[in-house]
């Protein structure tokens, strides 16, 4: 083998990418030959200088050019001014349980304001869909399904006093959105209650990743 | 369902939510930068990073979870990368002797980096990547060639020739 066909071998070396029997014979051949002990500590520099490049920080100013974009592309995202806006924590602070204990006491005044039901009011019967626009969208079922299992999941990391707060913020929250389809079901073109329930389905949801998030920094 | 916060926020921004992509920015924007700065070099490290990012968002739906979403990040990332690496002109300083101290400097040190990002960036096409991928991403040489469509030798191959043109912009001596 001549020098540079050992030379070539010496990154492999260093990397021990070589059998035994080429291991051996590229030492004997290290022992008698001073260039290539020379080039192969170099090498063994220059890989110690590449493997130890720190990681940067982040370019501060990034993110906003970031979001300018993503924020930029509506229709790859339609639902991103909806889910946006960190409200962190709410659940805490009771804006949550404040807006659906409004929504409570606001419905059966919208209902009662409404022109005379075509059906008799109450929940609509067993097998009889609500329609389209009153039922929850597939997406939304699937994001409250999974924030409920990193609830169920995490409920024992959760203080007593915030999983108190939390089943009292869903439970005003649910008794406003039962509110809200039993209206639908006795007036269904009425669009204030369409988009009232909306919001509410918003707040539950708004509510649950709140909790989650609690959970999820507790790990 | 996994507690996983990565894996909790993607699914969040894979429907739409901005504010969770943020969390997720927030906490791997440092290495996609580090990665954008060893291809492109510091000029466009930010440029790079940022089209990394927003390529992720529009294709968050592909993220299924089977790898942890910093690692799919990363391949997305090398992949974007890659392709701008190619349309970057490759700095052409000519090479000068590593000054004694700075060779001695310890690894990470600033001027030590510098000269670094010079050295890699003056790599002939198809070194820079493997030598990155390998030495800095601790790629295996079959992760390499699966990423660049080369075979293993040709990525054993690459890398030894990355090294020795470093070495030798780095002031080593050119076999």
């Amino acid at each position: 083998m001549t020098e540079d066909t050992w030379a070539e071998r010496l990154s492999e070396y260093l990397d021990g990418g070589l059998d035994a029997d080429e291991r051996d014979a590229l030492e004997r051949h290290l022992a008698e030959c001073a260039s290539c002990r020379v080039e192969l500590d170099e090498l063994r520099q220059v890989v110690r200088w590449l493997q130890a490049d720190p990681q940067d920080a982040p370019d501060p100013g990034a993110w906003p050019r970031v979001a300018a974009r993503i924020g930029a592309l509506p229709a790859a995202r339609p639902a991103a001014a909806r889910w946006a806006g960190p409200r962190r924590l709410r659940l805490l602070a009771g804006g949550a349980l404040a807006a659906a204990a409004v929504a409570v006491i606001a419905l059966p005044a919208i209902r009662d304001q409404a022109p005379a039901p075509s059906v008799p009011r109450g929940p609509p019967p067993a097998g009889i869909a609500l329609p389209v626009s009153a039922a929850p969208s597939p997406s939304h079922a699937r994001a409250v399904a999974e924030l409920e299992a990193v609830l169920a999941e995490g409920r024992g990391r959760l203080s007593p006093e915030t999983i108190q707060r939390l089943e009292a913020s869903l439970a005003i929250v649910e008794a406003a959105i039962a509110q809200a389809q039993q209206a639908i079901a006795a007036d269904t073109a009425n669009p204030y209650v369409l988009r009232h329930l909306e919001r509410l389905r918003q707040e539950k949801v708004e509510t649950l990743r709140e909790a989650a998030m609690i959970v999820l920094t507790q790990t | 369902m996994s507690l996983d916060p990565d894996a909790f926020d993607a699914g969040l921004a894979a429907r739409g939510d901005a504010e969770a992509f943020r969390r997720l920015y927030v906490r791997h924007a440092g290495r996609i930068q580090t990665l954008a700065r060893r291809f492109l070099g510091p000029a466009d490290a930010s440029d790079g990073a940022q089209e990394v990012f927003v390529r992720a968002w529009t294709r968050l739906e592909q993220f299924r979870g089977e790898a942890a979403f910093g690692t799919w990040l990363h391949r997305l990332a090398v992949n974007v990368l890659l392709r701008q690496a190619e349309r970057t002109t490759r700095w052409t300083a000519g090479r000068t002797p590593l000054d004694p101290e700075l060779a001695e400097a310890p690894a990470g040190h600033p001027a030590l980096r510098a000269r670094l990002d010079r050295a890699l960036a003056s790599l002939g096409p198809g070194l820079r990547e493997v030598v990155v991928l390998h030495d800095m991403e601790s790629y295996t040489h079959e992760d390499i060639a699966a990423a660049l469509g080369i075979t293993v030798s040709a990525s054993k191959m690459r890398l030894h020739r990355g090294r020795s043109a470093l070495r030798a912009f780095l002031g080593g001596k050119d076999r």
